[in-house]
This record gives C-alpha cells, structure tokens and sequence, in this order.
C-alpha cells in the first residue's frame, strides 16, 4: 500500500486486519478486531435472541406472554436506575450510590405519605424523585468543587446516604400493611389481563414509567444541548471546558438526574416486594454498572447509548433469572455476568489500545 | 481601528514564567503573525485571550471593554475564536455535531433539530471548500479531516477574531496552500487574525504586522518589509546564527554502529536505509508526520517495524520495547518533554536514574540505597542542572533546565546511540547552546547522534549530514559545503 | 471555583500552613495529616473513654482483630500505587477462602495428609487461588488495555459468582480446631502472633518497594505510564506482579478470616471494600497514583480498628460507623485537593527564588 501520511483510510477497515503474528495469539487477535466492530447493540441483540432460542429448546414452556410480562415487571425498576448509571457514564464518570439514593428516596417518600396522610401515587413519585434529585446533586458537587474520582466519593456518599438513613431516619423496615394502599397497588396493578391456563396474566403498570423513564432520558441525551454537552464531557473534557461547557451544571444535571431516576425506582422497588426494608438492594449496584458496560458505555466517557443500556440490562436480567430454566443453579448468574462483562470489555479496550498504538498514542499502555 | 488590546499580560508554571507583561494590540482585519520558539509563551498568551487559562495579571481590553480574566463562552461571546494546536475536538462524535458543537451549545434554545446540523456543518465546510463524512466518528478520520473540521467549527458563529495555533505544522504543502487562501479570504471578510507559528517564511506575505515574543516576553514588533528571515530567526532565538559548522571532522577509521537496511513500517514510512559511525551526528529534516519520529520510535522498540533490519554494532537488533533498545545501547531524548520525558512531581535524582534502575539492580532487582544519589548528584553536576539539590521536584525547575534532566536520564544509560527528537524545543536560548555543547562533546567521545529537528541551524550546526524526509521516504542528503540552512528550507519548500 | 477560593486565600494563611507543614511535596503533607490526626483520635478516645478503652484486653483485641483488614488495605494501596484500583480484593479472599475451606474440612484428605498437611494443603491451594486470581485481573489490565477499575469490576462479579456457584451460596463450616486457635496465639503472651506476622509483612513490603527495581517501576509507573514507558520500564511486568501480590494478599486474609469465622461464604468481610479504599486514601496514597508510602497503611488500619472498637464500646451503631467512614473518605479527598494546590503554590515560590538566585549567580552567560 502507498504511503500517504494525509489520506489514511478509516483505521478500523480492512487494512488492519492482516496481522503479521501467527499461532493462536494471532488468531485470536484478529478474531477480537473483527467482533470489535460490531456495533454493540446489532451484538447484544443476537446474544439474547441466541440465548433466548437456547433457553426456549431446553424448556418449551420459556417462550410464553406470563414470562415476557414477569420479566418486564422484575426488570422494569432496574432499567429504570441503569439509564441514570448510563448518563453518568456517557459523561466519564460512575456512580455506586444510586441504589442507597434509592432506598432512602423510598423510604421518606412512604414516611411522608404517611405521615400527611395524602395517600396519592403522583404525590409520592414527586417526593422519592425530588430526594433522588437533592442527594443526586450532592454528588455531583463534591465531585465537582474538589475534582475528585467519582467511583470513590460516589462509594462514600453511599456510605453516608445509607448511615444517614438508618442512624438520623431511625430507619426500620415498613411491612406491607403499613404501607400506604396507593404504593402497594402501584406494584400490582396490570394495564390489562388477559386470562391464561389457571388464573390471569397482565402487564404491570411498571411499563409506563419505564417507557416514560426511557423517552427522557433518550430526549436529554439526544435531542437537548446538556445533553450533547454530556457527550462532550466524556469524549474531551479538555475541549469541552475550552469550548465554554459549563461543567458545574453539566455535572448537577448528570447525577441529579441519575439521582431522580434512582429515587423512582427505588419507590418502584417497595412497591414490587410490598415492604420498605432499608438494608436491602445495596450491593446490587454493580449488576447496574454492568449491564451498562456491556450494553456499550464506556469507563472513559463518550459513548453509550439508550437501546444499549436496554439491551444490556434485558441480557443481565436474564442470566439473573432463568439460568434455572435451563437447568443451571441460579447462584452462578453473577459468574456470568462478570464473564460476559470482562469479555465484551476486552473486545472494546483490545481495540481501542490497537488503534492508539498505530497512531502512536501511548496514553493507555 | 483597534480590536483587542492585551496590557502586561503574565502567567507562571510552576517553574516557567510562561507570560511576563506581555503587551499586544490587533486591529480590525488584520492578520498579525505572533512569531515565537516554541514554548515562548504564544499559545498560553492565546489560550489567556480565548479564556482557557487565567492571567495571573495584566488586562484584556476588547473594543475599550476591559477584563482581567475571560471565560471561553465570554469570548465567543465577543466573537473571538481559535483553533487549537491539538484542534480541541470529539473524537467519539461525529464530523457533523463536532462542527456544530459551539452553534448548539450557544443556541439559545435548549432542544437540538439534527437537520439544522448538518446544515450548519455543511455551510460551514462549504465556506472553507471542504468535503467530509458528514455521519462519521472524527477519532476515525485521519488528522488532516479532525483540522478541517476543526477550523470549520471556529467558523459557525459570530467570528471576529480568529486565533490560529499552529495550524501548518501537520500539513503537506498543498494544504498550507489552501489554508493560507483562506486566510486572505477571511481577512476580506473584515475578519482578524493572529497566526500563531514558529516557521514563518511561508507568512510573509499574508502578514500585516509581526510580533515576536521569546522566552514569555514580547521582544519586537515589526512590519514584514522591515524583516527579513535572518533578522527574524535572530529575534526569536536572541543569538546571531554563525553558520560556521561546529561539529568537527570524522576520524577515517570510524566504525559503523548503526545501520538500518530498507526499514519500512505500513502508513508510517516505506525503505528507510541509513548507517551511523561513531562520533558521528546525523540529522532529519522534514514535516510533522513525514516519519521521523515514527523512525526514531522503530528502533526505540515503541513501534515495531514491518519489514527491514536494524544492525547496532554488528548485532541485529529487534528492539520489541524500549529496556531492549537501551540494552543495546539506544537512548532517545522525546519529543514530548513533559508526558513522555519526566515525572514531574519526583525528584530530579529519582529522574536521572529512571532509565538506569534495572542495570544498577542485583539480586531480587534490589537497588543499593545509593545508586540513586550518585547518579543523580553526577549528572546534575555534568549537566550543569541549575539546581540547589537533587531533591528537589522536576517540576520546580526552568524549561532548559527540565531538559537538561531528560538528557541525564538518557545519558546515565551509557548509550552508544543517542537518538534526540526536537532536544531545544521551547528552551531558552543559554540551555540550548549549553545542550548543543553536550552534544559535540558526546560526538567527541565517539557516541553515534541522530538529531530529528525542526530547527534547520540547529542541523547544520550539530550535523556531519541531514536528510530530509517526505511522506515517509529519505528523498535527500545534505553533507559537507552543501549542508547549509537555505539549502535545506529550499529542498523543504519544494516538497508536494 | 475552589481554585478561585484557594488564590483569594491571604498569603499570612499560605504562610502559617507552609510554617506548619515544612515540606517539599504532598507527601509528607499527608503524613503530617495523619500522624496528627492519630494523636488527635488517640486523645479523643483517651478523654472520652479513658481506661474502659486504654486497657490490655482491648488493646490486645484491637491488634487482633487488624490482620485481615490490613492485608486487604495493603493489596488495595498496592493497585493505588500504579493509579489504579482493585475492587476484587473481597472476591479473591472469599474465593481462597472457599477452596481452603473445601480441602480443610475433607475427611479424606485428612486421613491421607493429617490434619497439619492438610491445613498446610488448603493454604498453599487458597493463596494460589489468590496468585491465579491476580494474574488474571494483571494480564487484563495489561493485554487488553482495559481501565484497572473496570477489570476488577468485572472480576469481582466473576470470582464472586464462581464462590458461589461452587458453594450453592452456602457457607462452609466446621474448619480444624488447630486451624481455628492459631488465629488467636499470642506471642510472650502479650502480643498477637498474627499481628507480629502482619507486622513483618508490612516492614519487608515497604522496604522492598523502596529499595528495588519493582518498587521504583510501580511508582514511577504511577506518577506517568508514558514516561516509565519511554524511560524503559518493565510495564507489563511490573503490572501484572502488582496485581499477584494483591491477589496474594487477599487469599491471605481469605485464610485470616477463615479462621477467625469458621466458616466461609461469598459476601464475608463485604464491609472491608469501603473500608480498604478509605485506608489507602487516608495512609495517603493518591486514588490517581505515584504516590503514598505503603507503611503509613498499618497505623491508619490500627487507628480505624480503634475507633471501630470505641464506637463498640460507646454503643454505637454499625451504620454510624458506616457513615462516618464515608464522611472521612470524603474529607479527605478534599484535603488532598487543598493539598496539592498548597505544595504548587509553595514550589512556585520557592521555583521563583531559586531562579533569581541562579540568575544572580550566572553572570557569565553560557556562548552560543
């Protein structure tokens, strides 16, 4: 090929693909920059479709409306807090205080419909967001005024958010029959039913918020100038800044809106197990950050997408809940979501230090 | 009629005093050339106009509205605008939003119409005649589109003053060319401009006015018909240019320690042959991304070659990482002083000995508690490191001074190759004849150099011989009475 | 904006924190920090508490109770070292754990080994887990490029999920009694065996690193990848050993708290990841790298056990400490920015100095 300093084609074509090492390794190489240049969503869907058809040949009875409905209504919640962990980490950043957000959204949020007696879903919502919002905000002021690693001082906060509920809240759990009725029939309620076999199946009510969930935060991302400044944040932050990126609002709007998202889902969650225990969901956040990472954000900003997210969380939620259908204990979900968490990184990251290495760029050795 | 006018502008780095009262003015459609080495402080003066970096003090006066710092949407507000030397953009983006970027950011609503996009970005590569994937990733272009785009950018709002940073450095002449055009066109347009650039002969014709700034402080401000190149190469480096050649005559018997057959490396640089003998200096002459220093990181083991072979004192050699091209007697001074060079927070002992650690080491990589000391404390003396101790942070110290230390780092290794990428960029002019002085006498001892510079003096000077590199090929030799620097530049010109 | 807060700070208080802190870079800064805050919690407690805290029996507990806590902080303000961060520290020790725990309560290797080779059996099989388990997380990292912070993520989930698929998620019980007592020997009758060990182990990995090639290449590896690149160090080497010995470590204190429990799950000792990165930040060790000194890990652990053992002791509870430990993190991170922004100031001034000194000094200026 000629040499033409000025005119390189793309650095991902063809050209790359030959690769002068041999054996396995070589094979293996070539084999990592192929799959890197799938786009991660047309990967993902063929992984869960595959996937799905495995599950389905082993256990017929898989394939039904009652497991679609049930996986909607499990997954809906966390779908719901992955699309704020995506916004986080389309900016650069991560955040593993979303779930102590959540509970503590939750929880004041059930005391205060209590406690005013308005027991009204809409009231409620407004007040486990507006709460996901103010400590979402926290957040992204720390981080913002001391420029400090988001991963440690989101891990702090949650430290703090969880102490804070159960030592200043007193916090005990709230058992279904104190509940207030609107929050346990909004775990409950169906859209519509229809009858199958024995009894009625139906769509939970969980989908409206997770379709409203979903147009915000793919209209924030997409179509609104933060939204783009987001982006920008996490593929430059040099340029971003230098471009005049106010970065104090971008980072109050980015993790006080994962924030809100985790204050509903939180209120989704006690509505769905009917009781307000504040010592649960933490520890979970990493199948969040995970599903978010395989469904194509990246650590270091830039990238990630809607229909990612989706998609990786649709893949984490099956492997958490139908490994038994196929005959597999439900204790290894986690082994496999870790494995295919490293796996698709490694595809992503292999391909990337390539191309900075041909381009001379050493930063990521 | 005057546009900005900068009064006693300064800026300190730690140990740089980047800025020192700097006054400038610019008037309406003009072209001012900011004329400087680099590292003379003309980028962070732009960077103090366009809001990036925050004066330490002085004013910025924009049409008699007075500042003491901008912030960069204040100044685009205002209408100034810059292209930066690393153009600033998004590589995950595409071309389009990348040149939308500020119109979107700006708009006063806060929702984006995609169609509106592409039509910005269209309109404004259109104003500068270009052509780019519209829907592609930028990180996936090559560098020539990110700079089209880049400058496409700094052209959607509202611009009265355009600062241009460097811009010719990574292009082939044709594209100066081009660039240059649209320079003049802008200017028709009643546009300002402040051309940043240290190779200026190219300028001379384009420029109103030239201010030359060394060392952070504003030396001269001429017309261009009151300079010439000479006088103005003098001004930037505050010594008169003795063309007389230092370095000194090879011995007959001087053995070959380097040679390379045919090196080629796909996209980068195709059948590279050249050989070294001791005591001699070689130079390459050429543009940014002509190969060079992708060459020098080949046999630095930082870039495997495709084909070729390298042989250093007889040996084959198939440097597959920096350790192997030290064991074999390589050194290399980079061209990125501060990220690829130093560790600035560590001390200037701990900076001497990097290289040197694993040949100092025993048993279990054990490192006797004074290797360090000693190392350090005799290239600080030999040097000549300007410096009350070894302790003290890289960082603490002057430009020449840094330097100086990268040159101890490589030289503690004990190589019989000394390979040295831009050594006196943005240094101050008595470290860079001091470190020219290093360099004879390492010639003098029989040590084999290949200076890759930009700077053609300082190749004539150093050099037994330069080639000049283009688009990844040796296309010429300079040796003997015929290694002059308008020889060279007019070998350089002629290139495309 | 806390840059602005820093610059409009008067230059008597730049001052009176320079008379303070003498020092050269952050640190010392850091370690000045600490130390005073060690004597002030010490003091604290002294008043508050007095001798229901300053007695043998607790003190004795206190080191006790450390071994665990401070091999995992240790194997964390390795990763720190080199920028980056292992989250899988937890994982790896449940994982060991859970191998050792298999091997030791098997009859049949008992009957064939005795009950001293067995034990010895499970250990050396649960630190090669860790070995293995760090290898991995190493050779990631460096082949592949990926960001040490998502390769332990992941990890994490992966060895995590390996300890419970093979366990089911139950716990393993019933571990030697031999096993069990070590965990509580004494040595002279005063001091803990396990604390003199952990003791040992801190003053050779501190010394090591200072003084050998490895050491040299992780810090420098830390402060700039590119720079130990181009200055010729052993990157993937280095790297790969850091994360080893961090896997090392935490089968260590896998085995450590196999003994102190009896009994092994994944989720054991969950606290310590917090915990661990509250240590390292607090010991002084900078989250992005080339900085800290590995010894100051061990006073940071006995002082965070103390007050965890004071707040026990008061009756406080659990998810105070929680919280308090994320405040620290916190605040200290803040600190950090403070003190970066007051050592640059200082070297500029001091830069300033020294260059008009050296001006002075040069009147015949170098010829070209």
């Amino acid at each position: 090929m000629k040499m033409k300093s000025n005119d390189m084609p793309h650095p991902q074509t063809k050209s790359d693909a030959p690769l002068p090492s041999g054996g396995t390794t070589g094979m293996l190489k070539a084999a990592l920059s192929r799959l890197g240049q799938q786009s991660t969503v047309s990967m993902l869907s063929f992984i869960i479709v595959a996937y799905i058809v495995v599950v389905a040949l082993i256990s017929p009875d898989f394939l039904s409306w009652a497991t679609a409905f049930d996986l909607v209504r499990s997954g809906a919640a966390w779908m719901i807090v992955a699309l704020g962990v995506l916004v986080v980490m389309i900016s650069g950043g991560i955040d593993v205080s979303f779930l102590a957000n959540a509970i503590l959204s939750a929880y004041v949020a059930t005391l205060v419909t209590k406690l005013t007696g308005i027991d009204s879903l809409s009231f409620a919502i407004l007040i486990a967001i507006a709460v996901g919002a103010f400590v979402g905000t926290i957040n992204g002021l720390i981080i913002h005024l001391f420029s400090l690693p988001t991963l440690i001082t989101t891990l702090a906060m949650q430290g703090v958010i969880h102490g804070f509920l159960m030592v200043f809240l007193n916090a005990r759990p709230i058992t279904a029959g104190r509940m207030p009725s609107s929050l346990r029939h909004f775990g409950t309620d169906t859209l519509f039913e229809f009858p199958s076999g024995a009894g009625y199946i139906g769509l939970s009510v969980f989908v409206v918020p997770l379709i409203i969930a979903i147009f915000t935060t793919w209209y924030l991302l997409n179509r609104t100038a933060i939204g783009r400044a987001i982006y920008a944040v996490g593929s430059n932050k040099v340029a971003a800044m230098r471009a005049g990126v106010n970065l104090l609002k971008v980072n109050l709007v980015i993790y006080g809106y994962a924030g809100a998202l985790a204050g509903l889902m939180g209120l989704m969650m006690v509505s769905d197990v009917r009781l307000v225990d504040p010592t649960t969901l933490i520890g979970n956040e990493l199948l969040v950050l995970a599903a978010a990472i395989i469904g194509g954000a990246k650590l270091t900003g830039g990238a990630g997408s809607v229909p990612g997210v989706l998609l990786g969380m649709t893949l984490v939620t099956l492997l958490s809940n139908t490994l038994v259908t196929i005959g597999l204990s439900a204790s290894w979900s986690r082994f496999f979501i870790g494995f295919a968490l490293v796996l698709i990184a490694s595809i992503s990251h292999y391909q990337t230090k390539r191309r900075n290495l041909r381009q001379l760029n050493f930063e990521n050795v | 009629m005057e546009l900005l006018r900068l009064e006693g502008l300064s800026k300190r780095y730690i140990g740089t005093q980047a800025l020192d009262r700097v006054d400038l003015s610019v008037g309406t459609g003009e072209v001012l050339c900011l004329a400087g080495a680099n590292g003379s402080g003309k980028s962070t003066l732009m960077k103090c106009v366009v809001g990036a970096e925050t004066p330490d003090s002085g004013r910025i006066i924009w049409q008699g509205q007075s500042f003491s710092k901008l912030t960069p949407a204040q100044s685009r507000q205002l209408g100034i605008d810059i292209i930066y030397q690393d153009l600033s953009i998004f590589p995950e983006q595409t071309v389009a939003e990348n040149v939308a970027f500020h119109a979107v950011q700006s708009g006063r609503r806060g929702w984006i119409n995609w169609s509106e996009v592409d039509r910005i970005a269209t309109e404004a590569l259109d104003k500068i005649g270009a052509k780019l994937p519209l829907h592609t990733r930028l990180g996936d272009l090559p560098i020539g589109a990110r700079q089209t785009t880049a400058i496409a950018r700094a052209l959607t709002g509202d611009c009265r003053l355009l600062v241009m940073d460097e811009p010719t450095t990574a292009l082939p002449s044709r594209d100066v060319a081009h660039l240059l055009d649209m320079v003049r066109r802008l200017k028709a347009d009643g546009i300002s401009i402040i051309f940043i650039s240290h190779k200026l002969e190219e300028l001379f014709d384009i420029a109103d006015r030239f201010v030359i700034l060394r060392d952070g402080c504003k030396v001269a401000e001429h017309a261009p018909s009151e300079l010439t190149s000479k006088r103005l190469s003098f001004l930037m480096t505050g010594v008169e240019f003795d063309s007389s050649k230092a370095s000194q005559d090879l011995p007959k018997a001087a053995p070959t320690i380097l040679s390379v057959e045919s090196l080629s490396r796909e996209k980068q640089y195709e059948d590279v042959s050249f050989s070294l003998k001791a005591g001699e200096t070689i130079g390459f002459a050429g543009l940014t991304g002509a190969g060079r220093t992708e060459i020098a990181l080949s046999l630095y083991g930082l870039n495997p070659p495709d084909s070729g072979t390298v042989t250093v004192a007889g040996n084959a050699l198939n440097a597959r990482s920096p350790l192997d091209a030290i064991r074999a007697g390589i050194a290399l001074v980079s061209e990125d002083r501060q990220t690829q060079g130093l560790f600035p927070r560590k001390p200037i002992k701990e900076n001497i000995s990097a290289a040197s650690y694993q040949a100092r080491s025993g048993a279990f990589g054990i490192i006797p508690p004074t290797v360090e000391r000693e190392i350090g404390d005799e290239w600080v003396r030999r040097v000549r490191v300007k410096t009350p101790s070894s302790d003290e942070p890289v960082q603490t110290l002057s430009g020449g001074n840094q330097q100086k230390v990268v040159l101890a780092k490589c030289l503690a290794t004990n190589p019989k190759i000394l390979i040295m990428d831009n050594p006196t960029v943005g240094i101050d002019v008595g470290s860079k004849a001091e470190i020219h002085e290093i360099v004879r006498d390492l010639a003098r001892q029989g040590r084999g150099i290949i200076m890759i510079s930009d700077d053609l003096e300082e190749l004539v000077m150093s050099c037994h011989r330069v080639f000049v590199m283009e688009a990844g090929k040796l296309v010429a030799e300079f040796s003997g009475d015929d290694l002059t620097t308008s020889a060279l530049s007019a070998r350089l010109r002629s290139e495309g | 904006m806390m840059d602005r807060i820093m610059n409009a700070l008067p230059a008597p208080v730049f001052r009176v924190l320079n008379a303070m802190f003498g020092t050269r870079d952050e640190e010392s800064l850091a370690q000045t920090v600490l130390y005073a805050m060690i004597a002030a919690v010490l003091v604290l407690i002294a008043l508050s508490l007095g001798t229901s805290f300053f007695n043998p029996v607790i003190l004795q507990s206190v080191l006790q109770q450390i071994p665990e806590f401070a091999l995992l902080s240790l194997a964390m303000g390795l990763a720190m070292v080199t920028g980056g961060i292992d989250l899988s520290v937890i994982a790896v020790a449940n994982l060991a754990g859970i191998f050792a725990a298999y091997i030791m309560t098997s009859p049949a290797i008992e009957a064939a080994l005795g009950t001293g080779g067995m034990i010895a059996l499970a250990c050396a099989v649960g630190l090669f887990v860790g070995l293995l388990a760090g290898l991995f997380n190493g050779f990631i990292i460096v082949k592949f490029g990926i960001p040490p912070l998502l390769t332990t993520l992941g990890t994490m989930m992966l060895f995590a999920g390996l300890g419970t698929g093979i366990t089911g998620g139950v716990g393993i019980t019933g571990m030697p009694h031999v096993y069990v007592d070590a965990i509580s020997a004494q040595l002279a009758g005063t001091v803990p065996l396990s604390f003199v060990m952990i003791l040992a182990i801190f003053l050779v990995a501190s010394w090591y690193v200072k003084h050998s090639v490895f050491g040299k290449s992780l810090f420098l590896y830390g402060e700039s990848n590119v720079g130990a690149l181009f200055s010729g160090i052993r990157i993937e080497k280095t790297l790969i050993t850091s994360y080893a010995i961090s896997g090392l470590l935490a089968a260590a204190a896998g085995l450590i708290m196999l003994a102190r429990f009896n009994s092994m799950k994944v989720g054991f000792g969950d606290t310590f990841q917090l915990q661990a990165i509250l240590v390292a930040v607090l010991a002084g060790m900078d989250p992005y790298g080339g900085r800290g000194r590995l010894l100051n890990i061990l006073p940071t652990v006995i002082l965070l056990q103390c007050v965890e053992s004071a707040f026990t002791i008061a009756g406080l509870s659990p998810y105070a400490k929680k919280m308090i430990w994320g405040g620290l993190l916190l605040l200290f991170m803040a600190l950090n920015f403070f003190f970066h922004r007051v050592v640059a100031k200082q070297q500029t001034a001091r830069a300033i100095r020294q260059q008009a000194q050296a001006a002075d000094a040069d009147t015949t200026p170098a010829k070209a």
